[in-house]
């Protein structure tokens, strides 16, 4: 079965299953394996993309559901090829990177929150994160990147 | 900018990771790989009595089925128990039984459930009190036939006793004014990187070539080798991306079976776990049980300390007979304590093997002496802080086992920890339900050995070649370039270092212990200065200078203080290309044996500390009476690391450490009933999210040991190991009753008010 | 990972509610609802049956649809759709906030009330003491029932479609939920409590109360109800409300939580739902 949808702003279509995880055509059709699967529970975060401008776990969303969607992942979201965005430069600079197989989930996550919310409180990121484990750092060089991008919004 | 020890210089792995074109792992493949999928068993304990893969062949697309038929040998870390496929017997839930390669993954699913498999059960043995009972079955009746490389003692379902004693213990206890005993139990604690373990093996010119997510190359290769028989050097091992280790990733689980599919096949193979398997097969902290009795005078002297140590093994040894030899240096220590008896026993259960992760059994050895030090001190009247200054070790105190232990730096922690939490405050401001905590903990830093070489670019910029291991506490992304960056002058971005892989690279002990800036970055400094030293000799030539005359900044190598007399590494590496050859340098370092009092110990392999750090933790807590919730108000962090080498990266060590602490100690808890994982997923193994992190204070300190690089120590792995302590000291204290288990759920808080 | 292939068949994707209703009705036992998604994908790795084929509606306009001021509630309106309400519907958004935002922007009201078993469900209790009716489409008949009656019954009922639910809270009310978990979020609670009241100046004049997670079942409390009538609300009338419920239920255990905790919490969460509706 064929389905239609748009991926960081390219058209594309994919030939799959209509139950196939998001996650895995992204990943293993598209080849954007920025996007990570941790636990296809929908638990852990990793797999978090935005669609139609709300973040979901990809890993839960049949491609089926994604017919027509407007979809982006980590690798849409830098500037250019030589330039980050503000919060990947900023997660980097605060250590909010470790071994980084989460960063692409907690990214989409921020990105989201930061559009729909640019000036969130430390408690609104933090609860924006609930549902995005990091096993090793800890958080708060993520937090602290989260906030240090939405004050210099502000 | 040429970065300087100390500096907070960034991941050189940093940009593909937030550009999420990293290759981990789970991202890594192989043209026209297969997919493997393993057979697992679904009981705890039994015979099997059918195991039949003639149909599972048949499916289309299915390349391979592997069974303990095809690879009948056993290997282990120190015991060689372990087959890679249940053999006639089933000892785990979760054990795999049988493999299959092929073309997509719903033919390798379709191939495992057409594979019949009968087990007749047998009894389980799923608690150590079970396996430990007077006439319980054997879980491995051949044990006395299996090769152990330590010689380490062992009986029955014990697979392995450790022994520990210096000094009268009967007379210490005689001679006591009170003997206080306490007994603890924690629970399992799984290491639960997000990224799972998974592999992608080829068999090429009659050798493997494995590309995993592991902590520890050289570990996986000599394991997968002694599984399929073997020489090391026909497995090759290559390490993408790691997303994420904490000991989880030590010791083979995938690879031989991966090797094997491959070799069968004539394709490329590749095995992920799924997170249910992740919890299944293992290789998770341990759950213990501690007991201990200490007699102490009325000023609150420690005249003798008896302890014993009950550790769940699983069904099969891996590396913990090895981490059982820690237990009488983590439990006895921190405090000089006279006399010492101490007894570990590891005991063979039927269930999921255990194994290391991050501060292993010190985190409940921890635990466990430091809440029985606030019992002494409540029980003797002694403010806790007191107790522990009075009894702490300074320098020149004896270790268990009889280290003199210098540099030894818990006074200075806990002064400068006051500076920041001053304890007398702490009690003046209390709320009904508050509580505060301290723990205090010596740490080793691992100390295998580590090869490494570097070499000078033509353009001037230098490659690292090492298979030491990124797991993303940046030891190799961040410090190992840096400190060759620092040796050469260059910028941070000047230092390429090659992947780990056994073939290219000198051995190195792994991604274990705060080791890799301690050991592999020792061995780093040493090839890193013998590149130093070809440079400085060659650019000495070219600027007719006197070679003591010159320095190594920005790039170039110059005469001090005459910056027009120069000359560009990039020259320097051309130059000698054509003079003398390449520029290079090679580097090796080894610990040098430490002295101990040999006599004392039995079945330890472990009986020294290298590179000892000293660590102090406060937790300030509250509870709810209502609903036994506990909300970390405060949390502070003293710890020795030795030498700064990069602040940044050594804060993420702490705050990243002490969040799994806090995890161990309040809800994380993988339990087992009647040898059956109940916990298998992240819906009720919970996991700490960002909603659960207490503010924390972080205090560095200084105490350079005189082997590691630059005064350096392992930081990484400690910052975990006093938090369960702190935390149930702390909560100990704002309820008034002693809480001697972990996880503190909130239902074990109101279990605790209302008993 | 037990999800990763899917071994469904057919996602038909509906392009209006009358044509979703006519293709569950068409294939009865063979179909379902698909909304959001998870629980349909999450349903191999827990081991419940899946069926042949699903009718996607998550994306009609007029299920998503929410008339705050009529109290209808489409039945896809999503956890973070509901996250705006407020006045007598608060306990609603306070509810859905609980679920982590990358679920809650697809996770819909008719999911969480079809979904079975699941105790820990937050929106259940909410709709419970906002005294919700449910619509029903089943082919072209539309029917509505009370959602206790519509949770008493086999969930989802084969061959239908919920619509909408229809809130009937008293203008005026003010309502709460509070809930509890083990870490500080982004998990199931162990135990909830929405609470609804109306005042008559001071004193209760009427209030609702419905538990989650507690029994296998959430349910409204008439017990609590009546304790928390006729006075002002107090910590007292909250504790004793709570107390009142505790003697009377049977809570499940679970790996999450075990039930003589559920109990035991009742009281603290009551109160916890009286302070913030009195602002003390
Ligand atoms: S893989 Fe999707 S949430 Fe973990
Ligand atoms: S950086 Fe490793 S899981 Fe977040």
């Amino acid at each position: 079965m064929a389905h239609a949808l748009t991926v960081n702003g390219r058209d594309v279509e994919v030939e799959v299953p209509p139950f196939y995880p998001l996650a895995v055509v992204l990943r293993e059709e598209l080849g954007l394996i920025g996007t990570k699967t941790g636990c296809f529970e929908g638990r852990c975060g990793a797999c978090v993309v935005i669609v139609n401008g709300r973040t979901v776990a990809s890993c839960l969303y049949p491609v089926a559901l994604a017919e027509g969607a407007v979809v982006r992942t980590v690798e849409g979201l830098a500037d250019s090829d030589e330039r980050l965005s503000d919060l990947q430069r900023a997660v980097l600079e605060h250590g909010g990177v470790q071994c980084g197989v989460c960063t692409p989930g907690v990214l989409m996550t921020l990105t989201n929150l930061l559009e729909t919310n640019p000036a969130p409180a430390e408690d609104e990121v933090r609860s924006a994160l609930s549902g995005n484990l990091c096993r090793c750092t800890g958080y708060q060089g993520i937090v602290e990147a989260a906030l240090s991008v939405a004050g210099g919004a502000s | 900018m040429t970065v300087a020890i100390g500096d907070s210089s960034p991941r050189i792995d940093g940009e593909a990771k937030v550009r999420g074109t990293a290759l981990y792992g789970i991202d890594y493949e192989e043209p026209h790989y297969l997919h493997g999928k393993i057979l697992r068993s679904t009981v705890p304990a039994g015979r099997i009595t059918k195991l039949d893969t003639s149909e599972a062949v048949k499916i289309p697309g299915v390349l391979a089925v592997v069974t303990a038929e095809d690879v009948p040998g056993r290997w282990g870390h120190v015991t060689v128990d372990q087959p890679v496929f249940a053999t006639d017997v089933v000892r785990y839930e979760g054990e795999p039984i049988a493999a299959v390669a092929a073309e997509t993954w719903n033919q390798a699913r379709a191939a495992l459930r057409a594979i019949v498999l009968e087990i007749e059960p047998l009894e389980v043995l799923g608690t150590m009190q079970e396996a430990m009972a007077e006439g319980a079955r054997l879980l491995h009746p051949g044990w006395e036939s299996y090769r152990n490389h330590f010689n380490t003692p062992r009986e029955g379902n014990l697979a392995a006793i450790v022994d520990l004693r210096r000094g009268d213990i009967d007379a210490a206890f005689a001679k006591a004014n009170h003997v206080i005993e306490d007994e603890f139990e924690v629970q399992r604690h799984h290491q639960a990187s997000i990224e799972p373990r998974v592999c992608t093996a080829r068999f090429e010119n009659g050798r493997y070539v494995i590309h995993t997510s592991t902590q520890w190359p050289f570990n996986v290769r000599d394991g997968t080798a002694g599984y399929l028989g073997v020489r090391t050097s026909d497995v090759r091992i290559v390490v993408p991306t790691v997303g994420g280790g904490f000991g989880g990733k030590l010791i083979p689980t995938l690879e031989p079976a991966a090797a094997l599919l491959a070799r069968r096949s004539g394709r490329p193979v590749k095995l992920v776990n799924t997170r249910k398997e992740e919890f299944l097969s293992g290789c998770p902290r341990e759950n213990a049980v501690v007991r201990v009795a200490s007699a102490v005078t009325s000023d609150g002297e420690i005249l003798g300390h008896r302890s014993e140590v009950l550790m769940d093994n699983g069904a099969y040894g891996g590396e913990q007979p090895v981490v059982a030899g820690l237990a009488p240096l983590m439990l006895c220590s921190n405090y000089r304590m006279g006399a010492i008896s101490h007894t570990t026993k590891l005991v063979y259960t039927n269930t999921p093997p255990t194994g290391p992760f991050r501060g292993v059994l010190a985190t409940y050895c921890n635990f466990a002496l430091e809440r029985h030090a606030d019992h002494i001190a409540n029980e003797l009247g002694i403010d806790r802080r007191e107790f522990r200054l009075r009894n702490i070790y300074v320098d020149g105190d004896e270790s268990a086992t009889g280290q003199r232990l210098e540099g030894v730096a818990f006074s200075d922690a806990l002064e400068r920890l006051d500076e920041v939490v001053p304890w007398p405050g702490l009690g003046a401001r209390r709320h009904p339900y508050q509580g505060v905590g301290i723990a205090c903990t010596v740490w080793n830093t691992n100390s295998m050995p580590s090869g490494a070489s570097v070499k000078l670019n033509e353009d001037g910029t230098a490659t690292l070649i090492s298979s030491a291991t990124e797991i993303g506490t940046g030891a190799v992304a961040q410090g190992l370039p840096q400190i060759v960056a620092a040796e050469l002058g260059l910028d941070a971005g000047d230092v390429v270092v090659s992947r780990p892989d056994t073939d290219l690279a000198a051995y190195d002990g792994g991604a274990q212990g705060g080791r890799t800036m301690f050991m592999a970055g020792e061995a780093v400094l040493g090839a890193a200065r013998e590149v130093r030293d070809q440079v400085l000799d060659a650019a000495a030539l070219k600027l007719e200078a006197d070679r003591g005359d010159l320095e190594l900044a920005d790039g170039v190598a110059r005469v001090a203080g005459a910056p027009d007399r120069q000359v560009s590494l990039a020259a320097v590496a051309r130059a000698e290309l054509f003079r003398a050859g390449p520029v290079t340098g090679a580097g090796r370092h080894t610990h040098p044996p430490v002295s101990f009092d040999t006599g004392c110990v039995t079945g330890s392999v472990m009986t020294t500390f290298t590179g000892a750090s000293y660590h102090v933790h406060l937790a300030e807590v509250e509870v709810d009476p209502e609903t036994g919730e506990v909300t970390i108000l405060r949390y502070a962090v003293a710890q020795d690391v030795g030498k700064i080498l990069n602040p940044q990266a050594i804060r993420g060590q702490i705050y990243g450490g002490v969040i799994q602490g806090v995890g161990y100690a309040l809800f994380e808890d993988l339990r087992l009933d009647e040898g059956i994982c109940l916990d298998w997923g992240f819906a009720s193994y919970r996991l700490p999210t960002a909603l659960d992190v207490p503010p924390i204070d972080v205090v560095l300190l200084e105490a350079e040991d005189p082997v590691g690089p630059h005064g350096a120590k392992g930081v990484a792995e400690a910052p975990i190991i006093p938090v369960a302590a702190a935390i149930a000291n702390a909560v100990s204290d704002a309820i008034g009753k002693p809480i001697n288990s972990i996880p503190i759920t909130p239902f074990t808080v109101l279990e605790a008010l209302n008993a | 990972m037990a999800t990763r292939y899917g071994d469904i068949p057919e996602l038909i994707r509906a392009s209006t509610v009358d044509e979703a209703a006519a293709e569950l009705a068409r294939l009865g036992e063979d179909g379902e609802v698909i909304a959001g998604g998870t629980w349909v994908m999450l349903g191999p790795l827990y081991r419940r049956p899946t069926r042949m084929h699903y009718v996607a509606v998550g994306h009609l306009e007029e299920l998503r649809h929410i008339d705050a001021g009529g109290g209808s509630i489409g039945a896809a309106a999503t956890h973070t759709d509901l996250a705006a309400l407020d006045g007598e519907l608060a306990v609603l958004a306070q509810a859905a906030r609980g679920t982590p935002t990358a679920i809650g922007n697809v996770a819909t009201v008719a999911g969480n009330l079809c979904a079975s078993p699941y105790p820990a469900a937050d929106l259940v209790p909410a709709l419970l003491v906002l005294d919700a009716t449910v619509e029903v489409a089943a082919g072209s008949e539309r029917s509505e029932l009370p959602l206790s009656e519509f949770l008493a019954g086999e969930r989802p009922q084969p061959g239908t479609l919920v619509t909408r639910c229809v809130t009937h809270a008293p203008t005026g009310s003010r309502s709460r939920y509070e809930r509890l978990t083990v870490r500080r979020g982004g998990e199931e609670a162990v135990a909830s409590v929405a609470l609804s009241v109306d005042f008559d100046g001071e004193v209760v004049a009427s209030a609702r109360v419905a538990f989650g997670s507690v029994e296998e079942l959430s349910a409204r409390c008439p017990q609590a109800e009546q304790e928390l009538t006729g006075k002002p609300l107090s910590e007292e009338s909250a504790a004793a409300a709570g107390e009142a419920v505790a003697a009377q239920m049977e809570a499940r255990d679970g790996l999450d939580a075990p039930g003589w905790y559920r109990l035991k919490v009742l009281p603290a969460l009551v109160k916890r739902a009286a302070r913030q509706l009195t602002g003390s």
